[in-house]
């Protein structure tokens, strides 16, 4: 870490942005039995993340000191080596309302100075009472509870990276942040970006797929979070990080 | 009024002869009650008593193909809509007022643009695709590809609506190049206003052309999607044209009668025009080759009883003859087109994208070729 960033530095008074990240993500935990110890595990899917969320704490930094009430902070949890217990933390996150975010896996790691936020337009873009129809679609009330409940929570967190986007004007943001909505119409995507701007963020790049395969478009994008909440299935995407 | 599924695709003349007076929008009130994802639910909630209240179906594959199997245009939002006034705030007051500026006027629809005849033709012959092959996603599939700032979606998203455009699929890349998003669509052909962007995209091997905002239009069919291409540098490569710009028109008629035999290499918009034909075909099929909706024109300057033989057979060759082969003999091809009336002509040269474009015919560039090095030279326009 960066000692210019250290969690010291970051108020304690609840307002900075605590994002918590499976040993997993950070490191490549899979090759643990194959490298001697005294190696260094291999950097995992998060690495690339944590540098982009350290470009972005530095420069709010570098903007003014009173901006430490801003900052992330990254929390390492370390109990998560088994598989299931991994998806049991995706789960119990989801269970107890914590917001859980998807990690995407980079395929290069020069994307350390800006940090990309992708937001799922099919969430954020359905009201409470469209949810309900999402039923005739094979979700379950528990599904839908779910939804509402991740709704409410990415609204603080869209909220909080709102408050650090206008820190930085539209050129060179190390914060960039981008909608894709996968199979809700034009007017999802619309009420998507309308409620976005009511929670004070105006996203930078926004995609509808209107049904096509998202695949391609994020190979492009390559966003370091995926706000997706399991409305719909990402492939390649592999639940490893929860915020 | 109240749109109905079956209404759009069949109860509706999806081609009427005469434009309905309200045809560039002012409907708008038919979609606001079709708003939401699902078919059963707008935001509006109005409780459901007819089985499917939805124009526009997203899911299903149905009405939105996959664009690995639909004929994909991409087009920018530039050329899709009038945008001089925005460009002007842009250019004189900054990114962050132009950004404002839009997000004050979103509820304000944009004027049609130069491409918007062109998009409305080919949303005209996939209805009737529709008609003929309800279980097909061999259509027409308009996906708006801007590197505008999603600021400006809501507007944009506003203006489809108020124009009832059936475009569900855009991209809004914030700044950064859309080039990449144009294969990740599987694009057939891309329409732009900024000449780099489809220089671009055809060195990316993407069939592209820049448009211009014509100072005057004429109508064009509501029937019938008419597409019009010059020969060299467009639908075949280069190669000719060279000769001619190197050497002269004789060195050229030598060129071409020594290779009458050897077929043309394709040029950057051949892989449309074998989209097109792909298409005409599925409507010959059942009994439509007569009143195709697609209809296609080769518009050379090469001459019939020379050097257009060779372009005829190279056609022929690929399978892909032009319903209409016009050989002008170095002719001008404005008079002409202006008697074809296509929703969009392609050239290579901009003195005959000019020349079009005067006569009110809407004229895309494919800046493509060693006619790029020659731009506006009259002597250019020869008979070859």
């Amino acid at each position: 870490m960066d000692p210019k960033v250290t969690s010291a530095q970051i108020e304690k008074d609840g307002s900075a942005l605590v994002m918590a990240v499976s040993c997993h993500g950070m490191f490549d935990l899979d090759s643990c039995n194959v490298q001697p110890d005294s190696c260094a595990l291999p950097k995992g899917a998060a690495f690339a993340f944590i540098k982009a969320v350290q470009t972005v704490n530095q420069r709010l930094l570098g903007l003014s000191e009173k901006n430490k009430t801003l900052l992330f902070e990254v929390v390492l949890l370390g109990k998560d080596c088994e598989e299931h217990i991994k998806l049991n933390i995706f789960d119990s996150a989801k269970h107890y309302g914590v917001p859980a975010a998807l990690l995407y896996q980079q395929a290069e790691q020069q994307a350390i100075n800006r940090l990309k936020v992708l937001f799922s337009g099919d969430l954020i873009g359905l009201s409470a009472d469209s949810m309900v129809c999402l039923k005739d679609r094979g979700f379950t009330d528990v599904h839908i509870q779910n939804f509402k409940a991740a709704k409410e929570c990415l609204r603080e967190f869209v909220v909080r990276i709102g408050e650090m986007k206008r820190m930085f004007g539209h050129e060179g943001s190390p914060l960039h942040t981008s909608l894709m909505t996968v199979w809700g119409s034009r007017d999802v995507c619309a009420s998507a970006l309308k409620t976005l701007r009511g929670w004070g963020l105006d996203v930078d790049e926004a995609f509808c797929l209107a049904g096509a395969t998202c695949g391609p478009i994020l190979a492009l994008l390559q966003p370091h979070i995926v706000w997706d909440n399991g409305l719909h299935n990402l492939k390649g995407v592999a639940p490893l990080l929860s915020s | 009024m109240t749109l109905y599924p079956g209404q759009v695709m069949k109860g509706q003349n999806p081609m009427p002869l005469t434009p309905p007076p309200n045809s560039n929008g002012d409907s708008n009130d038919s979609w606001d009650e079709n708003k939401g994802f699902c078919e059963s639910v707008g935001p509006t909630k109005k409780p459901q008593t007819e089985p499917v209240r939805r124009a526009r179906k997203v899911e299903g594959g149905i009405f939105f193909p996959k664009p690995e199997n639909a004929v994909t245009i991409a087009v920018s939002s530039r050329v899709l809509f009038r945008t001089e006034k925005e460009q002007k705030v842009f250019e004189e007051k900054g990114v962050e007022e132009y950004l404002n500026y839009q997000v004050q006027h979103e509820n304000e629809p944009l004027a049609p643009g130069p491409a918007f005849p062109f998009v409305k033709a080919l949303e005209a012959v996939n209805s009737q695709l529709r008609e003929l092959y309800p279980e097909s996603e061999e259509l027409f599939d308009i996906v708006l590809v801007t590197y505008n700032h999603a600021h400006v979606g809501v507007r944009l998203i506003n203006t489809i609506n108020h124009h009832n455009l059936f475009i569900e699929r855009f991209c809004m890349t914030g700044g950064s190049s859309p080039i990449g998003y144009l294969k990740a669509w599987h694009t057939n052909l891309y329409l732009s206003a900024d000449a780099e962007k489809v220089q671009e995209a055809l060195a990316e091997g993407i069939a592209a052309a820049t448009m211009f905002m014509p100072e005057k239009q004429v109508e064009v069919s509501e029937t019938q999607l008419r597409v019009a291409f010059d020969g060299d540098a467009v639908l075949f490569s280069d190669e000719s044209e060279r000769i001619f710009k190197a050497h002269g028109l004789d060195k050229f008629f030598e060129h071409e009668r020594e290779n009458e035999h050897t077929l043309l290499e394709h040029g950057p918009l051949k892989g449309f025009l074998e989209a097109l034909g792909k298409l005409q075909k599925k409507f010959y099929a059942k009994g439509h080759r007569l009143n195709c909706p697609i209809r296609t024109y080769l518009v050379t300057a090469r001459s019939a009883a020379s050097s257009g033989i060779r372009a005829l057979k190279t056609l022929r060759a690929w399978g892909l003859e032009t319903d209409e082969a016009l050989f002008l003999a170095g002719a001008p091809k404005g008079p002409m087109l202006e008697k074809i009336r296509p929703h969009i002509y392609f050239d290579d040269q901009m003195f005959h994208i000019e020349g079009a474009a005067e006569r009110g015919t809407i004229a895309a560039h494919v800046p493509y070729g060693i006619a790029q090095m020659y731009s506006h030279r009259k002597s250019t326009n020869s008979a070859k």
